[in-house]
């Protein structure tokens, strides 16, 4: 297993496995009732109150507030595809909404189930990086109201399963060595035991399409954050770590299958005229591991990343300013792929 | 049907649990009952009381039986029905049914995190009481990790105070 052949270390291309980073912090304001609980009135008097504050933090430059009930649905869908908002926050209406800075890093979600879900993200493993950045916004509105807090159990959040730091970690990891080996299911099953949640990014469980899976840490009180985030960096290193090996291994050992598995999707990218969004999932993961591994070029990890989200629903809806069935969905999704691949050529 | 805990996932397990005689399903997903402990471990009943609502000790009952936040209005049955507590004060009222569940899911149950700065002087108040009371029943390893947090505490507030 640990066995890593020269032709992978030498690769000069980012293994792109872990694709993004995200840390949540839970918090809520004392003396106000949970948003599940309060009255629609009491949730927009806070949200009232703490508008005015999030354009003034000097940790979150040129920020944007956004009132989910003033955002047409197309909207709301194409903030839920970029991971901006969940969907319990699209759902909800009056006194809900969205601050988001101009370069989609943070991302502060009011009103859904907890009063403030402050969210940083980042592209790659950046774990620590991200928890410097939305720590300073959390400090900086912690100054300006004041938080539900105890001594003994930490910030005081809605469920008592994100009480203590209110931290969440997580990574997107792409785990396409794992697949072909058949090893995703194990490692999955080893994180879950040592407390980490896995879930397919689409679909259930280990049926996850795209071979795209969400990391997080499932416990919040008891440790600081600085020893959640490092425990679970150390992880999703050591994750990382088996599925080079389990790519290292394909390559030596199955060169020509894998060359085909991509090859295929190449083909298919390139020349269909109709694609699900399924589909799409599974072939631009046999393409992102074929650029990863030097077999495809003329197209970077960059252009897979944006061909993934400009397929889906919302964002394809609001490309054309209209609804669109799905029809109609499949073969405008298939007609920008081919486009946005022109130059993507087969290097092997 | 969804699991009971997640909301998310299909509920594969059914565990049979007895409330005041009668009993009931509790449906999870493996994953669930695998994080919870609920498939290997004994505590089962933690979680499916948290859930039923079953307390082990015998509560404050109000007028109906049932404990209410006196500041929200949220009753014992609502937090058994959403899972989710109704306001900052819930964790005071509900302080037993919270304490069980957190048990099962945390490693411990004091915070060893950042502090906001209006809380740091309660805090180092709550670690000294705890400190002591942890060091008189011999729990060294718990009082070690307070005088530790404590000491980091004391350190960050001279910092800023330098910075001011
Ligand atoms: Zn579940
Ligand atoms: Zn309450």
């Amino acid at each position: 297993m640990v066995r890593k052949p020269g032709s992978w270390l030498g690769m000069k291309k980012p293994t792109g496995i872990v694709i993004s980073s995200r840390i949540r912090l839970a918090r809520n304001i004392e003396g106000v009732a949970f948003p599940g609980w309060a009255g629609e009135q009491e949730r927009v008097q806070l949200l009232t109150r703490l508008k005015g504050c999030f354009t003034s933090l000097a940790s979150m430059p040129n920020t944007l507030v956004l009132e989910m009930a003033e955002l047409a649905e197309t909207d709301r869908d194409v903030l839920r595809e970029r991971h901006l908002i969940s969907q319990e926050l699209a759902e909800r209406g009056p006194g809900s909404a969205l601050a988001i800075s101009s370069d989609e890093q943070i991302a502060i979600m009011v009103n859904e189930e907890d009063h403030l879900r402050l969210q940083a993200i980042a592209p790659g493993m950046q774990l620590r990086d991200i928890w410097d950045k939305i720590n300073a916004v959390d400090s900086e509105i912690e100054d300006l109201f004041g938080y539900a807090f105890s001594p003994q159990l930490g910030y005081l959040t809605a469920c008592p399963s994100n009480v203590g730091t209110g931290l969440r970690a997580s990574v997107m990891m792409h785990l396409a060595g794992l697949r072909l080996t058949n090893e995703v299911e194990p490692v999955i099953n080893g994180l879950e035991k040592i407390g980490l949640t896995v879930r397919g990014l689409w679909g259930e469980g280990t049926e996850a399409y795209g071979n795209m899976f969400q990391v997080s840490n499932q416990q919040t009180l008891g440790h600081s954050e600085a020893q959640i985030i490092d425990a679970f960096i150390d992880l999703v290193t050591e994750v990382t770590e088996h599925e080079k090996n389990a790519r290292a291994r394909l390559a030596e050992s199955q060169r020509v299958n894998l060359i085909d598995w991509v090859a295929r999707a190449y083909g298919l990218l390139k020349n269909a005229r109709i694609m699900s969004s399924q589909e799409k999932a599974d072939l631009l993961s046999a393409l992102r591991l074929g650029i990863e591994m030097g077999y495809v070029g003329g197209v970077d990890i960059a252009d897979i990343n944006q061909i993934m989200l400009m397929g889906k629903t919302g964002h394809l809806q609001k490309s054309t300013g209209r609804v669109l069935g799905p029809e109609e969905r499949d073969t405008l999704r298939a007609r920008l792929t081919r486009n946005k691949l022109q130059n993507a050529k087969l290097l092997e | 049907m969804n699991c009971a805990i997640c909301k998310k996932n299909e509920a594969t397990v059914s565990l049979k649990h007895s409330v005041d005689g009668e009993q009931k399903d509790l449906n999870v997903c493996v994953a669930c009952a695998d994080k919870h402990g609920l498939r290997s471990q004994l505590p089962l009943p933690v979680l499916t009381d948290f859930l039923f609502g079953v307390s082990a000790q015998a509560d404050v009952p109000e007028a109906d039986g049932q404990k209410v936040c006196t500041t929200c209005h949220m009753h014992l049955r609502d937090l058994q029905k959403s899972n989710l507590l109704g306001c900052p004060d819930c964790y005071d009222t509900f302080n037993d049914d919270v304490s069980l569940l957190l048990e099962s899911l945390q490693p411990s149950s004091q915070h060893f995190g950042k502090v906001p700065v209006r809380q740091r002087a309660a805090q180092i108040e709550h670690f000294e009481a705890r400190l002591k009371s942890e060091a008189a029943s011999e729990h060294f390893e718990q009082a070690a990790a307070i005088r530790d947090r404590l000491r980091a505490l004391r350190h960050e507030i001279q910092e800023s105070d330098v910075r001011t």
